[in-house]
């Protein structure tokens, strides 16, 4: 009773996020289960405003706004120019991937990224690439999973003084519950729920260094000439409110693109464009969803250099090697019980909507993609099989971090750089080059997985002056450029003319 | 405030402002089709 009595106003308001998830589960349980297209993409008759804000609460996760944020505290304002990548790369994804991929997904019939290749390349290396791509989702996507419910239970951790293993089993539980119950009917709707409540939290913690300082100028004051120490332990004085002073530009760009192109390439986001139920829809969600991340970012990407005006030299001195407690640190010395309640359960907000994307696609690829190859599957079936698929990875994900290896964190934004290498110039090509082949595709797709590993673990932490080139860069640049050269050299094994003018318009 | 950040790092934040001005200006400017929707949005 006295834990109840101490934590009422963040389990209340837990509860009350956690029932409208559930709810929205339920509700969609019957729907999902008419066919393969309804559990997979939603019938593709989605409302453009519930897609726009699916993909911002997506893409954004306890990453960013735990993450991202408290890492300003360490870099400074700088840190702002990562969600400047972010968003253009928002607007790429959308004005340039968007539209397309929803038509010629919806023209050949293909619910998921890997069959998109499969339908798209045909020949034969067409199925190979669709099969390549299944694993490496299943295997990419465990340490991103791991690396956000490992956050997500440290956040009820430190809050809710709920034992760890608790934690995940929780956070794991409840969002595998409604993704396995509703599909993407039930993601998306969540996502937007999701969405809303996470661009409100970001305004709400943009707004609190602000108020306990006691106004903009003075808040400026005390962190334009600051006696914290930084990383390195030198005086940062007007480190934090100048450009580049605690942090390299390489090191702006390489998580500026390394996460960025997620947009682009990562299918928990590229699948979001398959449901888009009409024009006006899409039309909205291209205006709309940079809008969305741009204000979120503009509100948490510096957060944490503004928390220096709240700490005092022996707080900050233990914050700047401990970036990911700095948001915990914030909402505990405003100590407004209702503000915390509010930005706790948007926290665990931008955690299980990434979580819950991803559990759908990595359940969609093991049945959809690699199960139903091997033995062909009814509606029905399939359906079934994804559910328990979905539950099984969960439970596989929820051993992993309740024992997670040293580095999970760090293999989350290594994934990160697989898909983008791995995927992009397949989607890319796909939908604007005629002549991609899927011998450009699966060529392309093995080389960007082969440069990551090799530029991470030959040559980054192990070449003086190559520590901030993050392994993205030289792997999506081979992967391009494989993807090009080899699909001119197999101009042969093209798809028919008939295909492409199927998919091409003529 | 601008006396006191220097103009590269407020130069994020408005750069962020400009990019969805443009998007939003570039998307007023296209034709949207969508399969199986016989409206096109203008």
């Amino acid at each position: 009773m006295h834990w109840i009595g101490e934590h009422w106003p963040v389990l209340a308001s837990l509860l009350v996020y956690l029932g409208l998830c559930l709810g929205i589960g339920w509700y969609f349980r019957r729907r999902a289960e008419r066919g393969v297209a309804d559990f997979y993409v939603a019938g593709r008759s989605v409302p453009g405003w519930v897609v726009s804000l699916a993909f911002f609460s997506t893409f954004a996760s306890t990453n960013t706004y735990i993450g991202q944020a408290g890492h300003a505290f360490a870099a400074g304002l700088s840190w702002a120019w990562v969600g400047a990548l972010w968003t253009a790369f928002c607007m790429v994804s959308w004005l340039m991937l968007g539209p397309r991929l929803r038509n010629q997904t919806a023209g050949l019939g293909a619910v998921t990224v890997p069959d998109y290749f499969d339908h798209r390349y045909q020949g034969a290396l067409a199925r190979p690439t669709r099969v390549l791509s299944a694993v490496t989702i299943l295997f990419a996507t465990l340490w991103y999973m791991a690396g956000i419910a490992k956050g997500c239970a440290h956040l009820l951790e430190t809050v809710l003084a709920v034992p760890y293993a608790w934690g995940v089993v929780a956070i794991l539980g409840f969002t595998c519950l409604y993704t396995a119950l509703g599909g993407m009917y039930s993601v998306l709707w969540t996502d937007a729920v999701q969405g809303m409540m996470m661009l409100a939290v970001a305004v709400v913690m943009a707004a609190i260094p602000f108020v306990y300082a006691g106004g903009v100028g003075e808040l400026f004051d005390r962190i334009s000439r600051t006696s914290h120490l930084s990383a390195e332990g030198v005086p940062i004085g007007d480190g934090l409110v100048t450009f580049g002073a605690l942090v390299s530009v390489t090191s702006i760009v390489g998580i500026g693109l390394s996460v960025g192109m997620k947009q682009i390439s990562e299918p928990r986001c590229l699948v979001r464009f398959y449901s888009v139920g009409d024009a006006a829809g899409m039309r909205f969600a291209m205006v709309w969803t940079p809008i969305f991340l741009g204000v979120s970012l503009i509100c948490v990407m510096g957060l944490g250099a503004l928390v220096h005006g709240m700490a005092d030299e022996r707080e900050a001195a233990y914050l700047i090697h401990n970036t990911d407690e700095v948001v915990g640190f914030m909402l505990a010395k405003f100590g407004n019980p209702a503000v915390t309640a509010a930005c706790i359960t948007g926290l665990f907000a931008a955690g299980m909507s990434s979580l819950a994307s991803v559990m759908l696609i990595v359940g969609t690829a093991a049945v959809g993609d690699i199960a139903s190859l091997w033995r062909p599957l009814g509606a029905p079936a399939t359906v079934r099989l994804t559910r328990l698929a979905i539950v099984a990875y969960s439970a596989v994900v929820g051993a992993l971090t309740l024992f997670p290896p040293a580095g999970v964190v760090e293999l989350t934004s290594f994934s990160g750089a697989v898909f983008a290498a791995s995927f992009f110039p397949a989607v890319f090509g796909g939908l604007y080059l005629r002549w991609g082949t899927g011998h450009g595709a699966f060529c392309s797709m093995l080389v960007g997985m082969g440069a990551t590993l090799a530029w991470r673990f030959g040559v980054r932490f192990r070449v003086d002056g190559m520590s901030d080139v993050h392994e993205i860069i030289p792997a999506f640049c081979v992967s391009l450029a494989v993807y090009l050269a080899v699909s001119r050299l197999t101009a042969s094994r093209a798809p028919s003319e008939a295909h492409l003018d199927r998919i091409f318009g003529r | 405030m601008a006396a006191i950040v220097d103009w590269a790092t407020i130069g994020a934040y408005l750069t962020i402002v400009l990019l969805v001005l443009v998007n939003a200006w570039a998307v007023s400017r296209m034709p949207v089709d969508v399969a199986g929707d016989d409206k096109r949005s203008h």
